[in-house]
């Protein structure tokens, strides 16, 4: 399962045709801000209830977000023993030197700039998606430790 | 009448001259005796010996003279005794011993007679000890005087006579004029003047006004034997006789060359001083240790508007907003008890009070100073009333810039994020248009659609040229060793790599060592490495270098292709944001490049220049 944080319809909507026609073989939930991002990875708020031992195999994380910002989701998940080691690709429009370095030392796995061209979008998403899904190895889930 | 018989009266008479013998012998002040020539004994001794020797007159029948003569004076008497002494007077002098052993100096004179029938001598003696003791005390001191004139050396001290020759000369008159003594006694005084004075009769005036008036103080230029003049301090004084008949004068000399300098100098630093403080720009105000202004300058005046006359003798306060006044009075008192400073000798920024009441600030320079025990405190003061409005003023623009930039930041940044979004999603469901419904539009249809993708990508690419270039001026400007041709080698590699079909000769000078930011030269040597692979796209063989080389003097790096080049008329549009010499058509671009060039190497400090012509490549300079 990909955690897509997203608040742009539109990149949502290409994400998730990015994904399908490269058939990654994935459930996709989407978070539209940083806020339900925290609610859904800690079971809070809108999710309360849910199973919090499904944790997403990899989260893609927008940086420029409504509410709680991309960054600040990544601390709140660096911070939490649950979510600590979850995979968090950032995939943003920005290539600032900022963003990159502040998203690297808050913990990010990796920082995926997203291309203006569609062909190239595509292809990102495509390797992302099979890297973080078939290829990587996820970490150990906390509760096995 | 009753007449006395001759010999009764020849008996009166003897008797009666023999009184008055008796009386001048006996009452004569001086000590006076008779002795016997032969004998040496004393015959008769008057009342004033008897004082002054101490023998009663039984004990000096009893002695001869030799018993009151000291006693190495005793063969002297011998020989002076037998000399006859009939109808004059001798005159001697010798050393007596009184009864108590005591010497006397004494002056005799004596004179023979025939007393009680035996020659006899009298012998009239005056204790002269006194007035040898005085004489001798008198030579003594003027030995030592004369001594000491000869020997001052400050001081020319010398005689003159009445005619105004030199007759005394001492080691000071020496010293000052040059002359010794033999070279200038008997010369006269005019020897001494310039010779100007000498033509106006001033030695003679001199003379004659001492000799008139007794005394005459001068100061002027004299001449030394050398012909070099001094300033001299002159104290003629005329010497005169008991009965007032002029002997000559004395004159005593001093040079003042150098007091007279350093007064002149001490004047002129006093004058400096003086038109310092008048005219200097800043408040200049003293004040005593009770705190009382004691000078104010025109500067003062002008600053405060207090006039001097209404500033001295008022407290410092006065100058003072109400609520420094406590304060200062602590401090003045601290420093006068302690002479611990808290502001003597610093520089401070305080506030003013006007005359009028308006306060203002000041910039304040304290300095205490000692003067007959006395402290006193000066103080430079300095109206910073523009220099603060000027300071605010910067104050507000570097916030207004700072603010300004804040906001560029934020523009960059959102620009970063939020233009290229609708980009992508217009890209992106045109291509997803043309993927699942291509089928349902003609080729004119998918053409528009192509060209609206290729404008949004040509756009994403002007964001991103552009973010790079506001980059470049709001990066932090690092200064680091940088080598230039390593970075050369890896971005021709790079384009190497996304073009492997392209036949490109690569000539990169080793060694191109410069101090800079090597994130901004990377951009550097990207755009204009790129640029000249894009603009020798045409070549089916093209060549490429860089190279480094002097210019007047100057390092320059310059990098050169064999591409298309340009219109020589149009190389100072290529560094302007924006500007192509070519369309899109030839060589893709978004006219950024060089601008971002040219922005970075002004940041280093150097400048960038281009050579071209049509179709016979290009060279881009730079320096660092």
């Amino acid at each position: 399962m990909i955690l897509l944080v997203e608040d742009n319809p539109d990149d949502e909507a290409l994400t998730m045709r990015a994904l399908r026609s490269n058939n990654v073989p994935s459930d996709l939930v989407v978070a539209r801000d940083g806020a339900e991002a925290l609610e859904y990875l800690f079971a809070t708020g809108r999710y309360t209830g849910r199973d919090a031992s499904l944790m997403p195999q990899v989260i893609f994380l927008d940086l420029k977000l409504p509410r709680i910002d991309g960054l600040e989701v990544l601390r709140r998940m660096r911070a939490n023993e649950g979510t600590r080691l979850l995979p968090v690709v950032i995939l943003t429009s920005s290539n600032e030197e900022k963003d990159r370095g502040e998203g690297y030392s808050l913990g990010a796995n990796s920082y995926v700039r997203k291309p203006v061209d569609f062909a190239q979008f595509n292809e990102a998403v495509r390797q992302l998606g099979l890297y973080w899904l078939l290829l990587n190895e996820p970490p150990p889930s906390p509760r096995g430790v | 009448m009753k007449t006395a018989p001759a010999h009764q009266l020849s008996d009166e008479v003897l008797r009666d001259s023999e009184q008055r013998y008796r009386l001048l012998f006996e009452e004569n002040p001086h000590p006076t005796w008779v002795f016997d020539v032969e004998t040496l004994r004393i015959l008769d001794v008057n009342r004033a010996a008897i004082r002054s020797y101490g023998y009663s007159r039984e004990e000096f029948l009893t002695l001869t003279i030799q018993d009151l003569r000291a006693p190495e004076d005793v063969p002297a008497l011998r020989e002076e005794v037998p000399t006859p002494a009939a109808h004059r007077q001798i005159p001697g002098r010798s050393t007596h011993r009184k009864r108590n052993g005591t010497l006397i100096d004494v002056e005799t004179s004596a004179h023979d007679v025939v007393y009680v029938g035996r020659q006899a001598r009298v012998v009239v003696a005056t204790d002269i000890t006194h007035r040898l003791r005085v004489e001798a005390a008198l030579r003594r001191s003027e030995e030592r005087f004369r001594l000491m004139v000869e020997g001052v050396k400050d001081y020319g001290i010398f005689m003159l006579d009445p005619e105004g020759r030199v007759v005394s000369w001492n080691a000071g008159a020496e010293r000052i004029s040059g002359y010794r003594a033999e070279e200038v006694l008997g010369s006269d005084l005019s020897i001494f003047f310039p010779p100007e004075d000498v033509a106006r009769g001033q030695p003679r005036h001199e003379l004659s006004v001492a000799a008139a008036e007794g005394r005459l103080e001068d100061q002027g230029w004299r001449v030394r034997k050398d012909g070099t003049r001094f300033w001299a301090d002159v104290v003629l004084t005329a010497l005169r006789n008991a009965s007032g008949n002029l002997r000559g004068f004395s004159k005593v000399t001093r040079d003042l060359t150098e007091r007279r300098r350093v007064e002149e100098a001490l004047r002129d630093s006093e004058e400096r001083f003086r038109s310092l403080v008048e005219t200097a720009h800043d408040a200049i105000v003293s004040a005593d240790s009770q705190g009382d202004i004691v000078s104010f300058n025109p500067a003062a005046e002008r600053i405060f508007g207090y006039s001097k006359d209404e500033a001295l003798g008022r407290p410092l306060t006065l100058l003072m907003p109400e609520r420094f006044r406590q304060p200062h009075w602590q401090g003045l008192r601290r420093f006068l008890v302690t002479s611990q400073a808290r502001m003597v000798g610093t520089t401070v920024e305080m506030v003013g009070r006007r005359k009028d009441g308006a306060e203002f600030p000041l910039e304040l320079s304290l300095a205490s100073w000692k003067s007959k025990d006395c402290t006193f405190f000066t103080g430079i003061l300095t109206d910073i009333t523009e220099r603060k409005k000027a300071e605010n003023e910067i104050r507000e623009r570097s916030a207004q810039l700072q603010a300004a930039n804040a906001e560029l930041e934020a523009f960059s940044y959102s620009v970063s994020h939020d233009l290229r979004a609708p980009l992508r999603a217009i890209d992106g469901f045109s291509q997803a248009f043309l993927e699942d419904y291509g089928n349902q539009v003609d080729e004119t249809g998918k053409d528009y659609l192509r060209r609206v993708r290729a404008a949004t990508q040509r756009m994403g690419l002007l964001i991103d040229d552009l973010l790079d270039l506001s980059r470049v001026t709001r990066a932090e400007m690092r200064r680091e060793p940088v080598d230039l041709s390593a970075l050369a080698h890896s971005i021709v590699t790079e384009l190497s790599n996304a073009h492997p079909s392209r036949q490109v000769d690569l000539v990169i000078a080793d060694g191109l060592k410069v101090e800079g930011d090597p994130r901004l030269l990377r951009l550097v040597l990207e755009n204009l490495l790129g640029n000249a692979w894009k603009f020798t796209a045409n070549r089916s063989h093209a060549r490429i270098e860089l190279q480094r080389f002097e210019e007047d003097g100057q390092t320059a790096y310059c990098v050169r292709d064999d591409g298309a080049g340009f219109d020589p008329r149009y190389a100072q549009r290529l560094f302007g944001a924006f500007q192509r010499l070519h369309t899109v058509a030839e060589f893709p671009g978004t006219g950024i490049g060089l601008a971002t060039v040219q922005r970075i190497i002004h940041r280093h400090g150097g400048r960038v220049w281009a050579e071209g012509a049509p179709d016979a490549g290009a060279a881009f300079y730079f320096t660092l």
